[in-house]
């Protein structure tokens, strides 16, 4: 396997809320075409770790990188920037005023200029295998928790972006409604999009990832292929959390 | 009490054409007025919600504006319509020498950004009520501040401030009877000079006083349907199943989601 | 339901008991020969003129103000007021438009108030220093008394919907006015000044300003008014304000003059001019026949 340049790398990553220490200093590379699962009990920073990275949250400390470029000081625009980086959160957050159709568009035309006509071909292709298409003239308030993830995820792949940040995205779900999501992100994965999930879904984790990112109290405790952190943790707190994952 | 109602009824006779001129200037100075103090509580609300710029000047000038703002809102709040009005209309006939501002437009004026300090609030509440979400969705694109709020939150903002927006403007409707103070020619000050020239106070107040419900009434029930409107066109449809949109129940009409 | 039933009750009661306590102190009005008869009467009297200062020459009286003239009308018919403080030429015209209503005829400075002319003479206010002054005081010199005494029995006939062929003082428009002469006067206080709504009565003048088609302003003030324009060779327009907005109309430059049945008070001398008195009467009582 050869070195790759990496699409985003963390340097001493530290944020604090107040007087609380969330992220106490992360290092972390992606290269192109990775899938990293990123694993902790609640109150580890995962999630803001992620929002750092688009810079929902901005980091206290330390330098997220874009290509090599400072994403605080050296690129030219963090919105175009935000573009290329695709998010998806818990709570999917789509436009409750627009239609599904709309929601896929509406970024693509304002953001990155495209035409209506072409924003639309774009997001009925993507909302087509995220098999929403149907649903294109449907509310966000008219459709079930797994659809809106859906169409979330369809939105994010509108702007085309070289990364998609996962923010627990199927913990907001009712059970029955987590296989849709996963597959849809499943299948994203195999076509070698560069992904970062941060996850409760440890058989998603083990086996669709490329690497595992277990955090704990702020700092990344292990990390490594699904078969190392699965199989033959090294660390005490990793075999505690996945024992208490795995009883749970 | 026979005698009342025909006077009641020939000063209506009488003088309809004045009672009716000063029915359009109300409903014209209420109206513009409502929409005119929407659009500046619109433009606060995105101004005082836009984050700090990291520019040192833009943060310094962004600090003043919503100090402005603030102030803005609180006298305007904080002062009765009345008082305003004489301040505004002598004030300015005083600064320029005698000039005065001509009476319609300076009545709109008034109720405009005196309506404006209250939609100011009723903007930042209803900005406020919007879920977080709604905001990190449309940052997480890449979208600028000034897009979210105009393509994804007002639109939410302004549905859900409607009865807030429609209380307003019957408010109005009934404030611009201070106006008659600086001689705005609405409703209440043909009233008045109705009373004066017939003597018929409690005939003349009395005959005022139902127009002024007809006008509320109505529109207080145009705007309840059009509320009405506007929720059905978020009525939702019960999902049968996940992945077979034909076994979706649908509750209404619209929006149609096609057969396939 | 029971709550809303005790409310009701308990402002019926208040209101009663009020309504007790009005009769027990109530003064037989007509049988007054003179101030001092009228001793702990309800009298009002419109706020910020100088009728509410002469009220309280009346001992013990229950004075109180009210912002219009119409509203002192008003309280005496609803029975809240014994009379209310009039100039005589408003009390005739407000006698003769209701015959249930009827006034003292008090003589200042004998059987009625105490006043000098700066108190119930009337004139025409300026801006301080206005040097049309010395020219309006020539030409209100040039009326006689009897002149003003049969214009002013005119605008009374008129105000209260009497025919009147031809005013007792007349002047020519001028062929080619040299300005404008804009007035500011309430058009509320009849027969001074008031409104004539779409039919013009004999000699009024329109009102301007915007909004105001079809209405015009009459009484002896406008006559007056219409008078003093045409000697000066100008053109007369009318501007009606609230009576607390026309000296702001003066000092901003709204307008050039006030005409308005004013009184030249010392208060107001401090604020703006006067010319000489124009008319003069006395105050009088206007109550309601028993």
């Amino acid at each position: 396997m050869t070195e790759k340049n990496p699409v985003i790398q963390i340097k001493g990553l530290k944020k604090s809320f107040g007087k609380v220490d969330v992220l106490k200093g992360i290092d972390l590379d992606v290269s192109a075409g990775e899938v990293v699962a990123i694993i902790g009990s609640s109150g580890s920073g995962k999630s803001t770790m992620l929002r750092c990275i688009n810079l929902l949250e901005t980091p206290t400390e330390g330098d997220i990188l874009w290509h090599g470029q400072n994403v605080q000081t050296e690129i030219p625009s963090l919105y175009k920037y935000r573009a290329s980086v695709g998010m998806v959160f818990q709570q999917f957050n789509l436009y409750n005023n627009l239609t599904v159709l709309q929601n896929c568009t509406l970024p693509q035309i304002k953001v990155l200029g495209r035409s209506k006509a072409e924003a639309e071909r774009v997001a009925k292709d993507y909302l087509d295998r995220v098999g929403m298409l149907p649903y294109q003239n449907a509310r966000p308030a008219q459709i079930s928790g797994g659809q809106k993830q859906r169409v979330a995820i369809a939105r994010a792949l509108s702007m085309n972006p070289e990364v998609l940040l996962f923010d627990e995205p199927t913990s907001a779900l009712d059970p029955e409604m987590v296989g849709e999501v996963l597959s849809v992100m499943k299948s994203l994965a195999q076509e070698g999009m560069t992904m970062l999930v941060v996850t409760h879904e440890m058989a998603f984790a083990r086996d669709v990832s490329t690497r595992v990112v277990y955090m704990n109290q702020g700092v990344i405790c292990e990390q490594g292929t699904p078969e190392e952190v699965f199989g033959n943790p090294q660390k005490q707190e990793t075999k505690d959390f996945l024992a208490r994952f795995l009883n749970a | 009490m026979i005698e009342f109602f025909t006077d009641a009824y020939n000063l209506l006779a009488d003088n309809y054409q004045f009672l009716l001129r000063g029915v359009g200037y109300t409903m014209l100075i209420a109206l513009v007025g409502t929409v005119a103090g929407l659009l500046i509580g619109l433009a606060t609300g995105v101004l005082r919600t836009c984050p700090l710029s990291k520019n040192g000047l833009v943060r310094f000038l962004q600090r003043i504006l919503n100090a402005v703002i603030t102030v803005y809102v609180e006298v305007f709040r904080g002062t009765p319509m009345m008082v305003q009005a004489m301040v505004i209309y002598w004030g300015y006939a005083f600064a320029t020498g005698g000039q005065t501002l001509p009476l319609i437009p300076s009545g709109i004026l008034i109720v405009s950004i005196n309506t404006g300090a209250y939609m100011a609030e009723i903007v930042r509440g209803g900005i406020m009520s919007i879920d977080n979400g709604q905001f990190e969705g449309a940052a997480a694109v890449g979208m600028t501040h000034w897009q979210t709020m105009l393509h994804i939150i007002l639109p939410q903002v302004l549905r859900n401030i409607l009865p807030s927006v429609a209380n307003e403007f019957v408010i109005n409707i009934k404030d611009t009877s201070v106006l008659n103070v600086i001689g705005v020619t609405e409703l209440y000050y043909f009233a008045d000079v109705v009373k004066r020239q017939t003597f018929q106070t409690f005939q003349t107040y009395l005959v005022v006083c139902i127009i002024y419900f007809i006008l509320t009434f109505s529109v207080t029930r145009l705007l309840r349907l059009v509320e009405k409107k506007l929720q059905i066109s978020d009525s939702f449809v019960i999902c049968g199943s996940q992945s077979d949109p034909n076994a979706e129940i649908r509750v209404t009409k619209k929006p149609e989601v096609p057969h396939d | 339901m029971r709550r809303m039933f005790a409310i009701v009750l308990a402002l019926v009661m208040v209101l009663s008991m009020a309504a007790c306590a009005q009769q027990a102190t109530s003064v037989d009005v007509a049988a007054a020969k003179s101030i001092a008869d009228l001793k702990g009467a309800k009298i009002a009297a419109q706020a910020g003129t100088f009728h509410a200062d002469a009220m309280t020459q009346i001992p013990e009286v229950q004075g109180s103000t009210l912002p219009e003239f119409s509203d002192l009308l008003t309280a005496l018919k609803a029975g809240t007021i014994d009379g209310y403080v009039a100039e005589e030429p408003t009390a005739i015209e407000v006698c003769l438009g209701d015959s249930s209503l009827a006034y003292l005829p008090l003589v200042n400075n004998s059987t009625g108030f105490t006043a000098t002319d700066a108190d119930v003479g009337i004139a025409v206010g300026l801006k301080t220093g206005n040097t049309l002054r010395e020219q309006i005081n020539t030409i209100l010199a040039e009326i006689s008394i009897e002149t003003r005494q049969e214009l002013m029995n005119q605008m009374v006939q008129l105000s209260a919907g009497k025919e009147v062929t031809s005013l007792a003082l007349t002047s020519e428009a001028p062929a080619n006015p040299t300005g404008t002469l804009r007035v500011a006067m309430e058009c509320a206080y009849a027969p001074f000044n008031w409104t004539d709504m779409n039919t013009p009565s004999l000699g009024a003048v329109a009102i301007s300003g915007e909004g105001k088609d079809g209405m015009y302003a009459n009484g002896y003030d406008v006559q007056i008014a219409q008078y003093i324009a045409n000697k000066l060779g100008m053109k007369l327009e009318v501007y009606s304000y609230e009576w607390d907005g026309l000296i702001p109309a003066l000092n901003s430059g709204a307008v050039d003059a006030i005409i308005a049945g004013m009184s030249p008070t010392a208060e107001r001398e401090e604020q703006i001019d006067f010319t000489s008195v124009y008319y003069s009467s006395n105050l009088v009582i206007i109550y309601k026949k028993k």
